[in-house]
């Protein structure tokens, strides 16, 4: 039996990780484990830019994985950035096993707008489905309103929709269909 | 479609994966090295639809780089990338020919743009080659490529005289296209299923011609060692074309005469009469009017020949079909060579939209040709030509007082044969120009070999 694994990092409140994952069932036909860890990833931080390499956090992701894992989702409220972009909503191996998320720049807040929670959380679920995306070997999509399509901006997360256009989702199906055949 | 292909230089490893993952997720091919040096060859070598350079790195720097990739592909567009943001070194690397220059870490919005963009271009200057080459298609009637009202209007005729059985003379100077007319013609007449026998007058020796066209009886003369049909009889059902008519002698113009008289004829050496059923086309790149006044043709041969009449103007009266022309050629030796060029630089086709032609599109197509085989860009270069078309005006006057054509033309057939150790038929092929043509310039400049 494999598990979803989704697991917190730094101060990520337990409600919104469980609608997370009643938003990612609905596409991802495994059983969800959820893992909380308080702590922050100081290993990742880089101090001349105030900010986490998303990378060094999916390397050491990847050296704690469990066996039972068919994928592992961080989800995390520190700044995310990688060493050639000024930063990113989140990361994933293409084709790999970890994927993150940063809700930092998710919420209104960072925009000095006041709260919104509804806004916050399909903000979530879409960038979590298109990091799992890349997981499971997609690409980005043309298709503005494909979960696949490559957002550098809210507008653009806000725009499209919490599913796979159906390109990317036939793809996304095969590829579920070859890997649970590779294992049996 | 296939992914496109983006090649990322940077000296720091952890810029390279990171740099190239982030791109591959966005569905580019992605090759990243660390070495400049090793960029340079695998732009000759592959091809790529965008380059991505650090400035600063060791062996080479990024602006080596990056003046490298401009002389091999031009059209290649180079981001410059670094971490250490100057403004002389941008106003360089913009001068330098980059397509942008971007400052690391990169928001982004604006590497996302700004990579869409120059593939989004390279895209399009693909499609516009592509296009360009199939445009040449449409204008071209058989083998014959042009869109010119005289080239338009050569094309009609031959449509409309391929239907007949009219004998055709085609008239042009050397190298227009007349074999390629006489050709079109066949193919297009209710003859095309049987041959098309070509006699080149003027390159077999006028012993052998008349033999060569009527064909011969076993010991008809010495060496005839048995039957022997010739180019008349070959062409039955189908199309004899006689190529430089106004080189062959009165005899044969007396035999030819009498043969379009009777339709009839024997073998040398034969007593039997034999009939055909052929389509005469004739070619002459000389006056015959005036051979005729000067009495070196037959005026009623003349008659015969010229029941229709075709002339192919030289190419320096349609030069709007040179960049065709150009492009047709250049596909050609590409396909012949195995060498992928993909245009012709502005600088080069002035040149060629400019120069006379005197040995026409056999000229043009040498040339091109040439030029293939040397490039060693994407783009055939004005540097690739032979060198006698690029001798500016001003330069070719500082040689001797003398200026006329004649004087130029004589001098570049000196220099042709020389380089070419007098081998006439090379140096013929080298000027673009068939060896009867050279040697009547020979003796009219009565050019010598020295020791
Ligand atoms: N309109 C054209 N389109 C493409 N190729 C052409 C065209 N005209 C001529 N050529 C090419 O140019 C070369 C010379 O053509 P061709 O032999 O028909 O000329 P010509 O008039 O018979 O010359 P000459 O009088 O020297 O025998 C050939 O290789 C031919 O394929
Ligand atoms: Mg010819
Ligand atoms: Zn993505
Ligand atoms: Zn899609």
């Amino acid at each position: 039996m494999k598990y979803f694994y989704v697991k917190s990092m730094g101060t990520v409140d337990i409600h919104l990780l469980q609608e997370l994952c009643e938003g990612l069932q609905a596409l991802f036909p495994y059983p969800f484990r959820i893992v909380q860890n308080m702590s922050y990833p100081l290993y990742a931080f880089e101090p001349r830019r105030s900010q986490y390499y998303a990378k060094k956090i999916i390397e050491q992701l990847l050296c704690e994985i469990p066996g039972d894992c068919e994928k592992m989702l961080c989800v995390t409220d520190v700044d995310l950035c990688t060493p050639v972009l000024t930063f990113v909503f989140g990361e994933a191996q293409l084709d790999g096993k970890v994927a993150i998320v940063s809700l930092n720049r998710l919420r209104q807040e960072f925009y000095a707008l006041p709260s919104d929670c509804a806004m916050l959380k399909d903000r979530l679920v879409k960038e979590c489905i298109h990091e799992l995306g890349h997981c499971y070997g997609l690409y980005h999509c043309h298709d503005s309103q494909c979960v696949m399509f490559l957002s550098n901006n809210l507008i653009s997360v806000d725009n499209k929709q919490r599913d796979f256009c159906d390109q990317c989702k036939e793809f996304f199906r095969t590829k579920i269909i070859k890997e649970t055949h590779g294992q049996e | 479609m296939g992914k496109n292909r983006i090649l990322v230089v940077d000296d720091e490893e952890i810029m390279r994966s990171s740099l190239s993952d982030w791109l591959r997720e966005d569905g580019y091919d992605v090759l990243a090295i660390e070495d400049g040096y090793k960029a340079i060859d695998l732009v000759k070598e592959e091809e790529w639809d965008l380059a991505v350079v650090d400035l600063k790195m060791p062996k080479i720097d990024g602006l080596e780089v990056l003046k490298q990739i401009n002389k091999i592909k031009p059209k290649l567009p180079v981001i410059i990338i670094t971490a250490y943001a100057t403004v002389d070194t941008a106003v360089v690397a913009m001068k330098e020919g980059a397509a942008d220059y971007i400052v690391k870490p990169f928001n982004p919005e604006e590497i996302s743009f700004v990579i869409a963009k120059l593939v989004e271009h390279q895209r399009l200057v693909k499609e516009n080659i592509r296009l360009r080459r199939a445009l040449a298609k449409r204008f071209q009637f058989q083998d014959l490529v042009g869109k010119s009202a005289k080239m338009l209007d050569v094309i009609e005729m031959i449509k409309t005289v391929a239907t007949t059985k009219s004998t055709v003379l085609i008239k042009g100077e050397s190298g227009t296209g007349k074999e390629l007319v006489a050709r079109a013609i066949h193919e297009l007449s209710p003859r095309n299923k049987h041959p098309f026998i070509a006699a080149a007058c003027g390159a077999i020796p006028e012993t052998l011609l008349e033999a060569e066209l009527f064909g011969y009886e076993k010991g008809a003369f010495t060496g005839a060692t048995s039957q022997h049909r010739g180019r008349i009889e070959l062409a039955d059902k189908g199309t004899l074309f006689l190529d430089e008519i106004g080189d062959i002698s009165l005899k044969t113009q007396v035999d030819l005469l009498r043969f379009l008289q009777e339709r009839e004829f024997r073998r040398v050496g034969g007593k039997e009469i034999l009939t055909v059923d052929i389509r005469i086309i004739a070619a002459t790149n000389k006056n015959l009017e005036d051979m005729i006044a000067s009495g070196e043709f037959r005026e009623d041969l003349y008659y015969r020949l010229n029941v229709i009449n075709i002339v192919v103007p030289p190419l320096r009266e349609r030069r709007e079909d040179i960049p065709l022309l150009a492009d047709h050629f250049l596909e050609k030796y590409c396909l012949d060579t195995g060498k992928k060029i993909d245009g012709i630089s502005e600088q080069l086709m002035k040149v060629i939209m400019e120069y006379d032609w005197p040995g026409n599109i056999r000229q043009l197509e040498n040339t091109i040709e040439h030029a293939v085989v040397v490039a060693k860009e994407s783009e055939i270069q004005k540097e690739d030509l032979p060198e006698y078309l690029t001798l500016s005006k001003a330069e070719v006057d500082k040689g001797e007082a003398s200026h006329s054509l004649e004087d130029l033309e004589k001098k570049h057939i000196l220099h042709t044969l020389q380089t070419n150790r007098w081998n006439v038929k090379k140096s013929a092929q080298v000027l673009g120009i068939n060896r009867v043509t050279l040697y009547n310039k020979i003796k009219k400049y009565a050019l010598k070999q020295d020791k």
